[in-house]
């Protein structure tokens, strides 16, 4: 008997070229899961797949700009192809969430990027994913943030979309709930690729503020601190979850 | 005192309001049964510079601008959808336009508001934006996104002496009486505490007066949930 928690499953992971999505992809191949890449670039991607299969597991790399609802219809159809079948999607991808800023100074192209890659993303990755999430009894996953809950003071526009992501979660977790389909979201804090260009130009946010209230005075690892989470929400351990956000922030974000 | 949207919500909040006292007009993209066309300026949210010649036009016809509502979302949301049958237009005209829009309202309006000494912003949203809504996966999406957006900016704008706080409804004053009422029973086991969901001129309105005069000025941010005592999750 095979024991691994997601053995014979496959998760197409968004972003997962890097950061969160990588930490997250090599976490759920540790548990035994099939794993789609899914990357804008396959510069980035290729490589975490190759990763995965190096350590024994098996994944595929696929092209893939999460904003194009084709390129993410054709991530799910080679999760099909390869693997027989899609069990939980996990939208992660989202664009530079640029520096601080008003509200009044966030350029167009800021809001419009982020809004397509988190929330016109997450629209793509649900419907694309529905008709094997219903068949297979799976589950979808978004990546959000606790801005999405306490607003920002410093990147407004990340959270009203990581807000968004949350309300279009508890809602489908509602409507897809009698079809024997999860839906849950992540809130990580991790040091990702966009977290060290930011640590790099603003060590007072990142050494200060943000490690200064966090509870576990760390900044999270994104394979060995968020990948786990996900790996619980992606198997059968959280059958009875569905509509949360779970904040894997080292406990900076407390209240509900 | 601007006040966004033109569905029954919206303008039963402007007439309360205005028989309060309060001189007000409604920005939307046609007057709203129950309110005149000459206390209306025209605006369907379809780009930032009509949003803004709209809240241009509306603090020049009242002379300032101390507190502006913001009820307006898409028609679209209203609907009863699947979200497996939501088409992409619907999605990007319903969903992505009304943050859109609000997000346009909101990068022109700290600048009227603080050359008043300062004011406040209420956002009116369902609270199923807390709780999720199987069909209105759309109205929940934006009025979460909204919720957020109001908490930005009340973080921005504090020291402009600009307070920013949403007041959620209960579903039955966005949705139909049949929707509401499927919607309620989602929300709590129970029905509301005060057995009614609400009068927009008795219950309502008072309320988001309430946030706009001075006892208030040190709530920002804050979410009040005003659906008689339905969704209880905070």
């Amino acid at each position: 008997m095979n024991t691994a928690l997601l053995a014979g499953r496959t998760v197409l992971v968004t972003g997962a070229g890097g950061g969160v999505g990588e930490g997250i992809a090599l976490a759920c191949a540790t548990h035994g899961a099939n794993i789609v890449i899914a990357a804008r670039r396959t510069e980035t991607g290729d490589p975490v797949a190759a990763e995965i299969v190096r350590r024994g597991g098996h994944a595929i790399s696929v092209r893939c700009d999460v904003t194009l609802r084709a390129d993410v219809e054709a991530a799910v159809a080679a999760a099909i192809d390869t693997y027989g079948g899609l069990d939980t999607m996990v939208h992660n991808a989202l664009a530079h969430v640029g520096p601080p800023r008003e509200i009044e100074d966030v350029p167009d192209d800021s809001w419009r990027s982020m809004m397509h890659t988190a929330l016109r993303a997450s629209y793509h990755c649900a419907q694309a994913a529905f008709a094997q999430l219903r068949a297979r009894g799976g589950n979808l996953i978004l990546i959000t943030s606790a801005a999405g809950v306490e607003g920002s003071p410093y990147i407004p526009a990340y959270g009203v979309v990581k807000a968004a992501q949350r309300g279009l979660a508890k809602s489908l977790a509602r409507e897809w709930g009698p079809l024997g389909i999860r839906v849950n979201c992540i809130g990580p804090v991790a040091m990702t690729p966009a977290m060290k260009i930011s640590a790099e130009k603003s060590p007072v946010f990142t050494d200060g503020l943000l490690i200064g209230r966090t509870p576990l005075r760390r900044i999270g690892d994104p394979e060995p601190d968020i990948g786990p989470v996900a790996v619980f929400l992606a198997s059968d351990l959280s059958r009875y979850v569905t509509g949360q956000t779970i904040m894997v922030d080292g406990g900076g974000f407390t209240a509900f | 005192m601007l006040i966004t949207g033109a569905h029954p919500l919206a303008i039963g909040m402007a007439n309360a309001l205005a028989a309060r006292g309060d001189d007000v007009r409604v920005v939307a993209a046609e007057p709203g049964s129950g309110w005149s066309t000459d206390r209306t300026i025209a605006c369907g949210f379809a780009s930032e510079a009509e949003v803004e010649r709209a809240l241009a036009e509306g603090v020049a016809q009242l002379g300032g601008l101390d507190q502006l509502v913001h009820a307006w979302v898409a028609p679209g949301l209203l609907v009863e959808r699947p979200f497996d049958e939501v088409a992409p237009d619907e999605w990007i005209t319903a969903c992505e336009g009304s943050l859109e829009g609000a997000w346009w309202l909101m990068r022109h309006l700290r600048e009227p508001l603080a050359s008043s000494g300062g004011g406040t912003v209420v956002f009116v949203v369902p609270s199923i934006a807390l709780a999720g809504a199987a069909g209105f996966s759309m109205l929940a999406t934006v009025a979460e996104g909204l919720r957020v957006l109001a908490k930005g900016c009340g973080r921005q704008w504090a020291k402009n002496a600009i307070t920013v706080n949403t007041v959620a409804t209960a579903p039955h004053h966005w949705v139909s009486d049949h929707a509401g009422a499927v919607l309620t029973r989602a929300i709590s086991l129970s029905t509301p505490a005060f057995g009614t969901q609400g009068d927009v001129a008795a219950d309502l309105a008072p309320l988001v007066a309430a946030l706009a005069g001075t006892d208030m000025h040190f709530l920002t941010a804050g979410t009040l949930v005003a659906d008689g005592g339905l969704w209880m999750g905070l």
